[in-house]
């Protein structure tokens, strides 16, 4: 009975809130121009075709950059964590990585691969496509900031666990490989879908290399038209991909959680 | 007095809506007038006028924003002399493409930034009469695959580029149809950047643009032909604005006098005799 009355009570207030806002917007004066500027159904419509193009390299772009970061970002992090003097050079070679890479602005790091390294005149980096440098610049970027999130989830995992698994006899990469990472991964999967959503938007940031994706696409129907309409379509385009995302990512962490401590 | 002006310019109004870009006039609301009905130039403040600019651009533009040159500074301040105001009246305003074709009310009087008139525009914006008419460059690393280009056929197999809000793309798109997707960049250095690296055979861009780039690339960069696109470059207004009408009696009076072409030739290079592709 609690229960129902809850949802009531959240229905209304939900209701009360979107109505507030409807109010709000469409009484504004400028309404008109917002509607014949942004959202044209006529030009969305018309946009749709060249837009979607545009955004099936973006989904293809994020596809293959998040599993190369997750593929990289994980190395990173094991480098980063390797004990002992003599791996000291590799620590620091994952420290000044992290540190520039999470410090430049990604147009910039996709300004000096998309054109820096076509201009080097070398033979397998100088010589593929716009997309691949765009892959290469996100795998780059993100890498730097999910290695951060994979740290943090190793050494979310007490010490004891290390402990313990050396005493038993596993080697310090069994004891990574079988009772550390399993850990650490499920703790960071919340920020690891923040980075990711992240990720997914920058890879309207490749058009400053030449890639024609789905803003690009959209600018050049407003170029043509003098309708901006086209980049609501692209809004709505992301956002069709990174809500569900979300959401299926919630429900497996969820689903897992519960099954772990049945398990318990 | 005022009244008789007043028809005077509707008349005029009427008339180079009607020959110029077709459909531009019909549904005018003429909501940015704001009803002031004076004589003298139609502005958002009186005795100042505000325009919009973008100036990345060499030579139409040259920064910095505070005090900008170039050919189309030039143009406007040579109106600007013609409407009977002095060129310390004029603000410039840093427009983004966004803001000036957004439906609404405009914080600019009017606004200049290469832009090529087509009749798909024009049902959003108004445009003045054209103060350049011009081709499309063709622009190509000297030691790349475009080095070679004689015809329009040619360019068919290699990789195009083309700045982003040119109307270059669209005819890449739609006449040439190359091979492969053409690629797209969002400023002029950029596209000429990748020219140079090679990732870009050959780019299309305004002829003035294409030849400043080649003067200034330390013989990287070449002009293998220009092709025959007839654009002719305007100024926008908002839809209806009277201002229109007097800076198109301006631009006339510079045709007329010569000054126009006096402004062309001072700021593009006339040095270089480039072929027409077919």
């Amino acid at each position: 009975m609690l229960r129902s009355r809850g949802f009531w009570i959240s229905t209304a207030s939900t209701v009360v809130f979107l109505v507030v806002i409807a109010v709000l917007l469409l009484t504004a004066p400028g309404i008109h121009n917002l509607h014949e500027g942004l959202f044209s159904v006529q030009d969305m419509r018309a946009a749709l075709p060249s837009v979607w193009d545009g955004f099936k390299i973006n989904l293809k772009m994020m596809a293959i950059a998040e599993v190369l970061v997750l593929i990289c970002a994980l190395g990173v992090a094991i480098l980063r964590g390797l004990p002992g003097p003599a791996a000291f050079p590799l620590r620091v070679v994952a420290i000044v990585y992290t540190d520039v890479f999470r410090g430049l602005p990604t147009i910039l790091v996709a300004i000096f691969i998309g054109l820096g390294f076509p201009s080097l005149g070398l033979s397998v980096i100088s010589t593929q496509s716009p997309f691949t440098y765009g892959v290469v610049t996100l795998t780059l970027v993100y890498s730097a900031y999910v290695a951060e999130v994979y740290r943090a989830g190793i050494e979310s995992v007490h010490q004891s666990q290390t402990a313990a698994a050396r005493s038993l006899g596993l080697s310090y990469s069994q004891t990574l490989r079988f009772v550390i990472l399993p850990q650490a991964v499920r703790r960071v999967i919340p920020p690891l879908v923040n980075d990711f959503i992240g990720l997914q938007k920058d890879t309207a940031l490749v058009f400053f290399i030449g890639v024609i994706e789905a803003l690009q696409a959209a600018q050049d129907y407003a170029n043509v038209t003098y309708n901006l309409s086209g980049l609501t379509v692209a809004g709505l385009l992301f956002i069709a991909i990174t809500i569900p995302f979300t959401r299926l990512v919630d429900y497996l962490v969820k689903r897992d959680r519960r099954r772990t401590q049945a398990a318990g | 007095m005022r009244i008789l002006l007043c028809s005077l310019a509707l008349v005029v109004a009427a008339m180079t809506a009607g020959c110029g870009s077709s459909s531009s006039s019909g549904s005018s609301s003429g909501q940015n007038s704001s009803g002031s009905t004076t004589a003298s130039p139609h502005l958002l403040t009186p005795g100042q006028i505000t325009v919009g600019i973008e100036p990345y651009g060499p030579p139409f533009q040259i920064p910095p924003m505070s005090h900008p040159t170039g050919f189309e500074i030039s143009v406007v301040e040579d109106i600007v002399k013609k409407l009977g105001l002095q060129q310390s009246d004029i603000k410039w305003m840093h427009v983004p493409f966004g803001k000036v074709v957004f439906p609404g009310p405009k914080q600019w009087d009017m606004d200049i930034d290469d832009f090529t008139v087509t009749p798909q525009r024009a049902q959003v914006v108004d445009f003045s009469d054209s103060y350049l008419d011009t081709n499309a460059g063709v622009l190509v690393s000297k030691s790349g695959k475009g080095a070679n280009v004689t015809s329009i056929a040619d360019l068919k197999q290699l990789q195009l580029c083309a700045q982003s809000k040119t109307t270059d793309l669209d005819y890449i798109t739609n006449t040439i149809k190359p091979a492969k997707a053409p690629l797209e960049y969002p400023s002029t250095p950029l596209a000429n950047e990748a020219v140079i690296a090679g990732v870009c055979d050959a780019e299309l861009n305004d002829l003035p643009i294409v030849e400043d780039a080649v003067s200034k690339s330390k013989g990287k960069l070449e002009a293998v032909g220009q092709i025959d696109t007839g654009e002719h470059l305007g100024i926008v207004f908002a839809k209806g604005n009277p201002l229109r009408d007097q800076v198109n009696q301006a631009l006339a009076a510079m045709k007329a006098d010569g000054s126009l072409e006096a402004l062309q030739k001072k700021w593009f290079s006339k040095d270089l005799a480039i072929p027409t592709l077919q």
